[in-house]
């Protein structure tokens, strides 16, 4: 594709999806340093890919590209080594140590950017983006039953990543 | 702490609207990036990337590749890149990351080599780099030893391993104080000399031939693959994938033989990843102790680590020579920066009265008169003639120039240089004098001559400026 039709069709794209993909970035984030560096991942991202953009599952592609920015973005804040995701989150150094839930929040969205893709994106379309586990199901391409499961297991995965915080999982 | 459960956060998270600022955020990113977009090519997403307000502050930059894909896609100019543009575009970039493998000997046993991982990164122009390098196998342990080096610019943190206690090695941290200019040196010198340290010089490179293409994620890499021997006999063996349209290297091979009549190519260096003009991941050259490691000492009893001798230095004997660096003019001839401080006198001012350039050295109690070429076989021997001279903190600094008597091969060739002294005085009222001299820089522009020769003088001038009257094309016609 020439320049200028990649660059007339990357103009489009931002104009029809800069809000969602503003929306689902910040809920990802919820931090605007994080949030900023995303958004350069993902323009980044969409211009890279900006052919596969051109047509109904235009919706779909930005949002794995959206995920795939935020985890890049968290990375980034962590370490490449990914030290924190190594084992437990070090939210608090000894289950009598408290957190606020600012800091809870955040850690729960650096968590989610660690999940597996699928567990990450079904959790994002199901809780942030609130849509019903029959969209969820038809983004991710698998029945109900298998968008249910990813999302279960999901939530079993933050769990088990944030089950230092005894209090707060009772 | 409240007793929500992870799905409520999650759902109160989705619930959350996306504050003004932040679209405007969005907005104002998007279009910085359709702004980087229009402009002509050459790594537009590097300069996109550097532009964010927030990157700017350090707080959030990105890893960005500057993907040779994207500029590829541009469908601008197409200048085709080869390998002998390689040093170019090393000696010029603003940053670079290397990731690959050092092959170690282990042990005598004919075992095969350990491989083990190395990372640099690098930001030159601000002297800032961080080396993740094995230093071999803990021969207490068997297990591999890794150091990490971490310049912020101003300071270096180093490891230090230590024998193993209750079976276990340990390692502390130390500090070092860098000049800015010391800094912009060191990173050049593992970087960009590290690099040509493999590509050979240019003449070497000038040789390399391309031996095939390959394809890797759908981009064609040229091979260029160059074989070179020094004069004792040592081989050299390099295999180097560049991309023609980009000039991005893909990847390194580098095997060394001690005798060029020996068949088997040893295995060295792999470097599978080289990326010039990258944006390093924030945080990469902080110089924050990790928790739980011994400090050697602090950033505030850190020793400074300039070019010049610091003042706090407490001489021991009467004299000292040092050697603060050398410089390889593409002629051969070589600049080097010494001095002789004497403790019994308060200034040396009268001994560099009335000197001229391409005439005597000042009279100091000792001189370095001349160099000669290592290996010696050689026979090529170096006369020197003073320069240049700068003074900072009371110290002179003599810059002499030495001219070879023959043509002398290419500096990579060369060993080292054995500097021929002349003494004035007793040599035991020395407390130190060097030997040799074997890591100059190689100037091999005006470019180069500029950035790393006057400021060197500059440096150790206390009006930080270089003298006036040395310029590159004058040096070379001094040298004739």
């Amino acid at each position: 594709m020439k320049y200028s039709k990649r660059a007339e069709l990357f103009r489009q794209v931002k104009a029809d999806y800069i809000d969602f993909l503003a929306s689902v970035l910040w809920k990802l984030t919820g931090d605007r340093e994080l949030f900023t560096e995303a958004m350069q991942y993902s323009l980044l991202g969409m211009w890279q890919n900006v052919e596969k953009l051109n047509g109904p599952k235009a919706g779909a592609y930005i949002y794995r590209i959206a995920l795939t920015a935020n985890s890049a973005a968290w990375r980034n804040r962590i370490g490449r080594d990914g030290q924190i995701a190594r084992s437990q989150i070090g939210i608090a150094n000894g289950p009598d140590e408290k957190v606020s839930r600012s800091e809870l929040v955040a850690k729960v969205r650096q968590a989610v950017a660690q999940l597996p893709a699928r567990q990450s994106k079904a959790i994002v379309m199901r809780y942030f983006e609130q849509q019903s586990y029959e969209a969820v199901a038809e983004k991710l391409n698998c029945s109900e039953a298998g968008a249910r499961s990813h999302v279960s297991k999901a939530v079993a995965t933050l769990k088990s990543k944030l089950a230092i915080l005894t209090e707060w999982e009772e | 702490m409240s007793k929500e459960s992870i799905e409520d956060i999650l759902k109160n998270i989705g619930s959350e609207d996306v504050p003004a600022e932040v679209r405007k955020i969005a907005q104002e990113t998007s279009r910085d990036f359709s702004e980087t977009l229009m402009r002509p090519r050459q790594h537009i997403l590097l300069g996109y990337i550097m532009k964010s307000k927030i990157t700017k502050l350090a707080a959030a930059a990105v890893i960005v590749i500057v993907a040779a894909l994207t500029v590829r896609h541009l469908n601008l100019t197409k200048p085709t890149y080869g390998i002998t543009d390689m040093p170019e575009l090393i000696k010029k970039a603003k940053t670079i990351h290397m990731k690959g493998w050092v092959y170690f000997p282990n042990g005598q046993d004919g075992r095969e080599p350990a491989k083990l991982e190395f990372e640099y990164w690098f930001d030159v122009e601000n002297g800032r780099y961080r080396l993740y390098k094995p230093g071999g196998i803990d021969k207490d342990t068997g297990e591999p030893r890794y150091y990490t080096t971490i310049s912020d610019g101003r300071y270096v943190m180093g490891e230090t391993y230590h024998r193993p206690v209750k079976g276990k090695p340990w390692k502390s941290i130390s500090f070092t104080k860098l000049s800015p200019f010391k800094a912009r040196l060191e990173a050049y010198k593992n970087s960009y000399v590290f690099l040509m340290r493999m590509f050979g010089n240019i003449d070497q490179i000038e040789g390399s031939a391309k031996v095939g293409r390959e394809k890797f994620e759908g981009t064609v890499f040229d091979i260029w693959e160059n074989e070179f021997y020094f004069s004792d006999g040592r081989g050299t063996k390099i295999k180097t994938w560049v991309d023609p349209d980009s000039g991005d290297v893909e990847r390194i091979l580098f095997w060394q033989k001690r005798q060029k009549a020996d068949p088997n190519w040893r295995l060295v260096i792999d470097v599978h990843t080289i990326e010039l003009n990258v944006v390093t991941p924030p945080g990469i050259f902080k110089t924050e102790p990790p928790e739980g490691y011994k400090l050697d000492n602090t950033k505030e009893t850190a020793l400074l680590s300039g070019l010049g001798i610091s003042p706090e230095k407490v001489m021991r004997q009467d004299y000292e020579l040092h050697v603060h660096i050398g410089f390889t003019l593409k002629d051969g001839s070589v600049i080097i920066g010494w001095s002789c401080p004497d403790k019994n006198r308060s200034s040396q001012a009268d001994l560099f009265e009335n000197l001229n350039s391409g005439g005597n050295m000042p009279e100091l109690a000792c001189k370095i008169e001349g160099l000669t070429a290592i290996p010696r076989k050689l026979g090529i021997s170096y006369t020197g003639h003073h320069l240049a001279y700068t003074h900072k903190d009371r110290i002179f600094y003599e810059w002499s120039l030495y001219v070879p008597d023959n043509q002398p091969p290419q500096r990579s060739m060369l060993f080292a240089y054995e500097v021929n002294l002349e003494f004035d005085v007793d040599k035991s009222r020395f407390g130190t004098w060097p030997r040799n001299i074997s890591e100059d820089l190689v100037i091999d522009s005006r470019y180069d001559f500029d950035t790393w020769v006057l400021g060197a003088m500059a440096e150790l001038s206390d009006n930080g400026k270089a003298p006036e009257q040395v310029t590159y094309g004058d040096v070379l016609q001094l040298a004739k």
